[in-house]
């Protein structure tokens, strides 16, 4: 995987290339590092460019979001239209867990 | 049914089992049965993978085993109908040997990797690109696929291979720090890098049965991998969405997950050559259309069937040579030949030039399979005739992709071709039942000799059909009848209305001493058929010899030329009227004139006077009657023709419209 920032007055955005998976750890570990010392309050992770991501996927964003709110940020996911990002997400019932924009 | 067997060693060595040795070892009997397969992959300018190359048929469902495998490798692989592929480490590779044979089957695919080389791998991806080389899989569930296949192999290898703890949400990053951590100190622990995932397919008309095996401790049901209210226990519980049911055996080391397959899925792609034929996403009639391949390496004929047969077509011949191909097109009667350039005997360019040459084949879609790389190279290939070309090695999409355009493209054409025969064919039919509805000359004069007048006619559509018409009737004794009639428009649509207007005139009385009245009941008639817009222009007249004269009436009729020898008497009259069909109840007028032995009367249609020279310009009424003088002064017989020539000598043709022309003397 690969990500790329996008920051705007407090706004930043992730835009996430690649998948999201169980064995992409090495960048996971690097993107947590990242985005915890980001003070940016309204975090927003692009989604749209992932080949693929899995339910560790899932369970980064939500410790992501945790993180978020214990900072008083808030997190939204910005989701593709089809693809196997898009069923995962749908089947995860992820809408009800991290808002969408 | 065969098992193909390969080794593929780092890239550059080829290690292929001969005389039932590799390397000195003795290979098991069970393996000795069937082809050994030998495959190279290609690499491009930068070094990577290209593509693979067969030595010879893989469509027996060959069983790869391979080192150092990659996602490129991996890639290349899926082009292949493979049945399976394995991982050989040197460390076990027998028992990896015997377990494929074990579950070998034509209903079944495997991939097997050590965790080492799974970790990192797109392995749900690749296995579902293979597994749908060999059934269908309808584009929605892909990724429901794919998540239940990823999910698990995860797990296979996170929680049973490797060993690791799952890391609760409650711990947020420190516990998901704690995973990495042992997920990199699992790894390089030979003893459970080494360890195998196994993730295998099985298939039968109404199930799918997928597996993923590990070599780890084994899962319990007690032995919760997920701690509660944790997102990523999503990962089995996804896979119990996603799936029927599931089973976990081979003591808690295998899942077992069995999907149903809808009735659409059931087609099985590639069991065997004749089931291709069942379907595919190549339609009936394009994948019936023959293919003949033509290249001297047997290899490469096989690569291109083998790709061409997975994706359903099956009519497919493969030669040689040259020689052998223009033999075998007289034949086969293929509807695309695949023709490699460089041959023995003769080769592409002189393959090209002879179908070329004969009109039999000029047509025949030829893709061409070469090497050259240059522009130069390339269009001369072009030039020779191909329909189109493609790059050695053979890129297999590329491939379906050209061949199926031009099938496509042959059929379309075909179908076009037969379209316009048929359209020929009946055009030809309606011209000769028109033909059929005015007169001849011969019969025209035939009819007026009873009366001792005498015709003679003209008679030429500007299309296949026409909108003119004209005919000759004999009323009684002493009298005939003579029309032209002239529809608007003309083709198909005008014609239509002829045969309209012959069925009226054979139903109508004909009053038998006023064209007037005539053209008035026609005009009844024809104002209900007629389409708003359409409409006739008619001049009827009724010809009574014993008493010297003769009745006409117009609707919107070019003027008639009446006259005799003497030049002085030739002159237009008038054939205006009302337009038939334009309006109900319109009357006409009746207008007498003297015909004496030795008058005559020239009726025309427009086209003679409105048809334009090179220059633009037209004969008009008074050019007619000027060539009418003229023809009458010159010549005492075949005054029609001096007309006609004059006229057709400076017209520009083929006419814009029909013409008619009748001419009765007396």
């Amino acid at each position: 995987m690969e990500y790329t920032y996008n920051k705007s007055g407090d706004g930043l955005e992730v835009d996430l290339v690649g998948r999201l998976t169980f064995d992409e750890h090495a960048t996971c570990r690097k993107l947590i590092g990242e985005l915890t010392a980001d003070e940016a309050n309204n975090k927003v992770i692009n989604l749209s460019n992932l080949e693929f991501i899995d339910s560790a996927g899932l369970g980064l964003l939500l410790r992501i979001q945790d993180a978020c709110s214990k900072s008083g940020q808030t997190l939204s996911l910005k989701v593709p239209a089809d693809g196997q990002v898009q069923k995962m997400l749908q089947v995860a019932r992820f809408d009800q867990l991290v808002p969408f924009v | 049914m065969a098992l193909g067997v390969c080794i593929i060693a780092p890239l550059s060595e080829v290690k292929i089992w001969h005389d039932g040795c590799l390397d000195g070892r003795e290979i098991p009997d069970t393996l000795k049965l069937g082809n050994v397969v030998k495959l190279t992959f290609d690499r491009d300018s930068d070094g990577g993978l290209q593509g693979l190359k067969t030595s010879e048929n893989l469509a027996d469902n060959a069983v790869i085993l391979i080192e150092q495998l990659d996602n490129a490798k991996i890639s290349a692989l899926m082009e292949c109908p493979l049945s399976g592929i394995a991982e050989i480490d040197g460390t076990n590779d027998h028992s990896i040997l015997d377990a494929a044979i074990e579950t070998f089957d034509p209903n079944q695919i495997f991939l097997n990797l050590t965790t080492k080389t799974a970790y990192g791998l797109a392995i749900a991806e690749s296995f579902c690109a293979l597994l749908s080389r060999r059934i269908h899989l309808p584009e929605s569930c892909v990724s429901e696929l794919q998540i239940i296949l990823h999910e698990s192999i995860a797990n296979a290898i996170l929680h049973g291979n490797l060993e690791v703890q799952s890391a609760a949400r409650a711990a947020g990053f420190d516990g998901l720090e704690h995973q990495y951590s042992q997920i990199e100190a699992s790894l390089a622990v030979p003893e459970h890098a080494e360890r195998r995932i196994q993730v295998a397919a099985r298939w039968t008309q109404t199930e799918l049965h997928l597996s993923v095996r590990n070599e780890g401790p084994g899962y319990s049901d007690n032995h919760s991998i997920h701690e509660p209210g944790d997102a990523p226990r999503r990962g089995m519980e996804l896979i119990k969405s996603l799936t029927d049911r599931i089973e976990i055996d081979q003591d808690g080391r295998r899942l077992n997950m069995y999907l149903t397959r809808e009735a659409e899925d059931t087609e099985i792609k590639n069991e065997s050559d004749e089931s291709l034929m069942i379907d595919g996403p190549v339609e009936l009639e394009l994948s019936s259309c023959p293919i003949l391949i033509v290249d001297d390496d047997e290899m490469i004929c096989e690569f291109v069937k083998m790709n061409l047969l997975l994706v359903g077509f099956h009519n497919i011949e493969t030669v040689f040579d040259g020689a052998q191909a223009l033999e075998r097109v007289k034949t086969f009667d293929p509807d695309l030949m695949i023709l490699d350039m460089s041959m023995p005997v003769l080769d592409g360019f002189g393959v090209l030039k002879e179908l070329r040459s004969n009109p039999e084949t000029e047509e025949l879609p030829v893709l061409v399979t070469t090497a050259l790389d240059t522009h130069e190279g390339r269009n001369e290939v072009l030039r020779h005739g191909a329909s189109n070309l493609i790059s050695k090695p053979i890129d297999a999409e590329i491939l379906i992709q050209r061949s199926q355009e031009l099938l496509e493209r042959r059929l379309l054409l075909r179908e076009l071709t037969r379209y316009r025969n048929r359209l020929e064919h009946e055009l030809s039919a309606a011209r000769e039942m028109q033909r059929q509805i005015v007169p001849s000359e011969e019969d025209a004069d035939a009819i007026a000799a009873q009366y001792g007048c005498r015709i003679t006619s003209h008679y030429k559509s500007s299309s296949e059909l026409g909108g003119d018409f004209w005919g000759i009737r004999a009323l009684d004794d002493d009298r005939f009848m003579i029309f032209t009639a002239d529809f608007s428009g003309h083709g198909v649509a005008a014609s239509l209305n002829t045969f309209r207007l012959d069925a009226i005139i054979k139903e109508i009385d004909i009053p038998t001493a006023s064209p007037a009245d005539f053209l008035a009941s026609v005009n009844r008639s024809l104002h209900v058929l007629l389409e708003p817009g359409q409409f006739a222009t008619m001049l009827c007249a009724i010809v009574e010899p014993g008493q010297n004269r003769l009745v006409y009436a117009g609707a919107a009729a070019p003027e008639p030329i009446f006259g005799s020898d003497e030049l002085d008497s030739i002159e237009l009259k008038d054939g205006s009227g009302i337009l038939l069909g334009a309006r109900a109840g319109s009357t006409y007028e009746d207008r007498e004139v003297a015909f004496p032995e030795g008058s005559f009367m020239f009726l025309f249609s427009d086209a003679l006077f409105e048809s334009a020279d090179e220059n633009g310009a037209v004969l008009d009424v008074e050019g007619v009657l000027d060539l009418t003088k003229k023809a009458v002064a010159n010549n005492t017989d075949g005054r029609l023709q001096y007309v006609l020539e004059k006229f057709y000598a400076d017209a520009v043709q083929p006419l814009n419209d029909d013409l008619t022309a009748v001419w009765l003397s007396r």
